[in-house]
């Protein structure tokens, strides 16, 4: 008994050695979270844009009412402490929690009387942020990221916050690694390839400088509604059908396959898309809405995709 | 004085009866306790009724600390909102259909609506994630709401040339507004739910403090209307013949549109548009009582407050997880209404 | 002894035509004048410009010796009470209320009847027979006991000078009969000055004490009855031939010309 006794302490000192050699060492890893120091124990208090949090003791009751932090959690394997989510967190698909809430209007008096430890929100309606503060609960605000960078740090203050920060940290530098990777395999000389990336059948897109734009902008493509943005739009310009031809992009990514069952066959029958390059030469990738919008761990997967399309064209 | 005449005179109908004003008030008593009491989170009347005797000191013991939470900083306030801003816009509406002398005028009629609408768009779009703070986008709905008012005040030459023409302008001003409104929304789509989340009415941001804000707006709103229901009567019988009658028209006209639009616009900028309440009470209110302002704007008062909490109590349990906007129900509950009375008044005119 | 309503050059402009060119009128306490004239001649107008209900461009309105321009509503409402052609029928109201409607310049605006208030009401509803249907909607009166409702709401009034447009419109004769006489009786009973407009001529040459013809905005005869309803007075404008004949000592204006038996 004596001897299992020590065996199994040895074995979790040298465990807990080896994590804290490994948090050490990620702690100082390259990029993204090397600004940010974690705090590892509680009580600690957390401080992001959006805030400071104090946590007591790692949350064991969490909601999550953004569908991109639920992924988060998840990914990071906080989803056991996860007891209720929004109406539109839909990944992963098993495992979700049955109460779920509406992110825009939240039933307060339901939210409160789980009596949470911890709520995520990626918006504020209704004073929501101050009244769950009044109760005595802490809020973690993560709204939707601007850079890359954004995504990296959510991830990582997340598991800091609910005591799965190695883990965190990892699927932080797995996503970025990918990334990196990615990047890399454009080639150094290629002809830019001109790229229409479509929110809505109505033509909405987005410039480089939001979120996805910036991921396009690293394969080294032309974005097409770059040169129509105006600072009304926020990142979001509404092209026109005449520009949109007349500018002829190479290549679409639809990122309103589900929302609006948009497709390589519904592009085609638009008028005069017929003439498009892009549909020409069957360059039309159709993207998961849900990957292409949000801001979690998928970011990798949505590059993944974005770059095999490119490179397509620019090897083949 | 003949007998017959004695009889007539203390006949004279006009007058509010007590009993009526009994019987409201009730109403809306029965209707906030019944909003605090029910919810969501399960938490028993008798519970509440002691930690009530415990606060006062008689005795009783106070609710845990979420309980007690719930009940007093999330239900109490939503409660309160619901009482101060549906006898708000019931009196409002009913002042404004006394000085239009028209049964289809609401409180949004002068281009309240599309002024707050534009304000808290403006709130949303230029000042972005800031206007989350609490009592931002308010106010600038609240001075959007006023604005849009006094435009259509200015454009309708001062109010002289009579209620025809408000409408009228107010119909332009909205227009107007609504567009600009729209221009503003086309720059993001969060902005755009978010306006349209706005718009759609919630008490759910209620707090003691938000409330203080606007509470002196609806009292001079609702005491002034209220001082002025009998003027609405005289006003029953037209411009030309209230004139003669030694009633200062323009002066009465523009006095009520003024209390009741910065009644209608403090409400609007607390919780949202939310219609129905301020044509639906005052008619409901009509139907039962008879035509005199009097009676009308009194009960409205209590029936509207009343009636707002109720229809919130319904948009806080009806779906799990979520608060239906407070419009939708009243809609929903105030069609079939309309429905009825436009019924009754058929079946009473033939 | 003052005059209840003393009008002196009124003339109102409509652009570049007059409504009335220069009309004098006066009325003493207890006189009954009647406004008679064709279609157009302006009597609508001077009717409502002197009770002030429009702004006239020239001249000079006295009622009770106070000049009608400078008088607030409430003072104004005091001084003379006015009888619509068509009143507005706010669909509901009890009579009695309906009535009541004219102490409102007897009180502050933001003060409640008085039970003086109440009492004269009642007196005037007696006086003319309305104490049956005190509590009954105004819509459900007839035409005649409408019209004697708002004569009742002006009475209650309590203005020295009483204006009627045309106060037997829609009314059978009966009714034309019963309402003329009304104000009759109070005219006489409380030496009110009243001033009317009629379409009838024998009717208003038989309650008036004084005629007043109008024609094109301006007056173009003005006395007792039998000077102002003459053939050729009325021949001349209102463009038809009538015959003036007398019946028992009232005139009887018949239109055509006289035919020989």
């Amino acid at each position: 008994m004596r001897t299992f006794m020590k065996r199994t302490t040895v074995l979790a000192a040298t465990t807990a050695l080896a994590l804290s050699a490994l948090v050490a060492i990620g702690a100082r890893g390259a990029g993204a979270s090397s600004d940010y120091a974690p705090k590892l124990a509680f009580p600690m208090k957390i401080t992001t844009p959006a805030g400071t949090i104090t946590l007591h003791r790692a949350p064991r009751r969490i909601v999550s009412l953004s569908p991109t932090a639920t992924e988060m959690l998840y990914a990071i394997g906080a989803g056991k402490q996860v007891i209720a989510v929004d109406k539109d967190s839909n990944f992963p698909r098993t495992g979700l929690p049955t109460t779920r809430f509406d992110a825009f209007m939240p039933n307060v008096e339901q939210l409160i009387a789980l009596r949470p430890s911890l709520v995520v929100v990626s918006y504020n309606p209704n004073n929501l942020e101050s009244q769950l503060a009044s109760a005595g609960i802490p809020v973690m605000e993560q709204d939707a990221a601007m850079t890359l960078r954004d995504t990296l740090m959510q991830i990582t203050w997340l598991g800091d916050a609910t005591g799965h920060y190695p883990k965190s940290l990892a699927v932080a530098m797995a996503d970025k690694a990918e990334i990196t990777k990615d990047v890399a395999k454009v080639p150094a000389h290629h002809r830019s390839l001109k790229v229409y990336f479509e929110l809505d059948p109505a033509l909405y897109s987005v410039t480089s400088q939001t979120y996805v734009g910036q991921l396009l902008k690293q394969l080294g493509v032309t974005n097409v509604a770059d040169a129509v943005a105006s600072p009304l739009d926020y990142g979001y310009p509404q092209l026109s059908s005449e520009y949109l031809i007349k500018s002829n992009p190479g290549m679409i990514f639809l990122a309103d396959t589900i929302c609006c069952h948009q497709s390589y066959k519904t592009v085609k029958k638009r008028p005069g898309f017929a003439l498009l390059a892009a549909v020409k030469y069957h360059r039309v990738i159709g993207l998961n809405d849900d990957v292409a919008s949000r801001w979690g761990p998928r970011v990798s997967l949505l590059m993944d995709q974005l770059t095999a399309a490119v490179l397509h064209v620019y090897k083949g | 004085m003949s007998r017959a005449v004695r009889a007539t005179t203390a006949g004279a109908s006009s007058a509010l009866k007590v009993r009526h004003v009994v019987a409201a008030v009730a109403f809306m008593v029965v209707a906030a306790l019944v909003g605090l009491s029910f919810g969501p989170a399960h938490i028993s009347i008798g519970s509440i009724i002691s930690d009530v005797a415990w606060r006062l000191g008689i005795g009783g013991h106070p609710l845990g600390q979420v309980d007690g939470f719930i009940v007093w900083s999330l239900r109490a306030p939503r409660v309160v909102l619901g009482l101060l801003v549906g006898g708000t816009l019931a009196v409002a509406g009913g002042a404004y259909q006394g000085v239009f002398r028209n049964p289809l005028a609401d409180p949004y009629l002068l281009g309240i609506a599309a002024g707050a609408g534009l304000g808290a768009t403006i709130a949303i779009v230029v000042i972005g994630s800031g206007a989350d703070a609490p009592g931002v986008t308010p106010i600038f709905a609240f001075g959007g709401a006023l604005f849009a008012v006094a435009m259509t005040w200015l454009v309708a030459g001062r109010g002289a040339t009579g209620p025809t023409t408000l409408i009228l302008a107010g119909i332009a001003v909205a227009s107007m507004f609504a567009a600009v409104q729209t221009l503003l929304q086309q720059s993001s789509s969060l902005a755009v739910t978010h306006v349209y989340y706005w718009l759609l009415g919630s008490l759910s941001g209620a707090t003691w403090g938000g409330i203080l804000g606007v509470l002196p707006y609806m009292v001079v709103s609702v005491v002034v209307c209220l001082s002025c229901a009998k003027l609405l009567d005289v006003l029953s019988v037209g411009e030309l013949e209230s004139a003669s009658l030694g009633l200062p028209v323009v002066a009465v006209r523009t006095i009520v549109i003024a209390a009741a639009s910065l009644g209608a616009a403090a409400a609007v900028s607390a919780a949202g548009l939310i219609g129905f309440v301020g044509i639906v009470v005052p008619h409901a209110v009509r139907l039962m009582v008879g035509v005199s302002y009097r009676r009308i704007l009194v009960l409205s008062l209590f029936g509207g407050a009343g009636f707002l909490v109720l229809a919130d109590l319904l948009a806080r349990v009806v779906v799990p997880g979520a608060v239906l906007p407070i419009g939708v129900v009243t809609a929903i509950l105030g069609v079939p209404f309309f429905v009825l009375v436009l019924h009754l008044r058929r079946l009473r005119l033939r | 002894m003052t005059a209840a309503l003393e009008v002196t050059g009124l003339t109102v402009r409509v652009g570049d035509r007059a409504l009335l060119d220069g009309v004098d009128l006066t009325v003493e306490p207890g006189e009954w004048v009647t406004v008679i004239g064709p279609n157009g001649a302006g009597k609508t107008t001077l009717v409502h410009s002197i009770t002030g209900l429009r702004r006239f461009d020239g001249g000079r309105v006295l009622l009770s010796g106070r000049d009608l321009t400078g008088l607030k509503d409430r003072a104004r409402a005091g001084l003379v009470a006015f009888v619509p052609q068509t009143p507005v029928v706010p669909e509901g109201m009890p009579v009695f209320d309906y009535v009541l409607l004219g102490r409102t310049s007897h009180r502050s605006l933001l003060r409640a009847e008085s039970p003086h208030d109440r009492s004269v009401v009642g007196e005037v509803l007696a006086r003319l027979d309305l104490v049956a249907m005190a509590d009954r909607g105004v819509h459900t009166l007839s035409g005649g006991e409408r019209q004697r409702a708002v004569i009742a709401r002006a009475l209650v009034q309590e203005a020295p000078v009483l204006v009627l447009d045309e106060p037997t419109t829609g009314l059978d004769l009966r009714h034309q009969l019963d309402v003329l006489e009304v104000v009759a009786q109070e005219r006489r009973s409380r030496r009110i000055a009243v001033v009317s407009t009629l379409h009838d001529l024998t009717l208003a040459g038989r309650f008036a004490d004084r005629l007043c013809l109008l024609d094109e905005g301006r007056t173009v005869a003005s006395g007792s009855v039998t000077e102002v309803l003459t053939a050729e007075l009325l021949g001349a404008h209102y463009g038809v031939d009538v015959t003036v004949v007398d019946v028992g000592g009232t005139p009887v204006v018949v239109p055509g010309p006289r035919t020989v038996t």
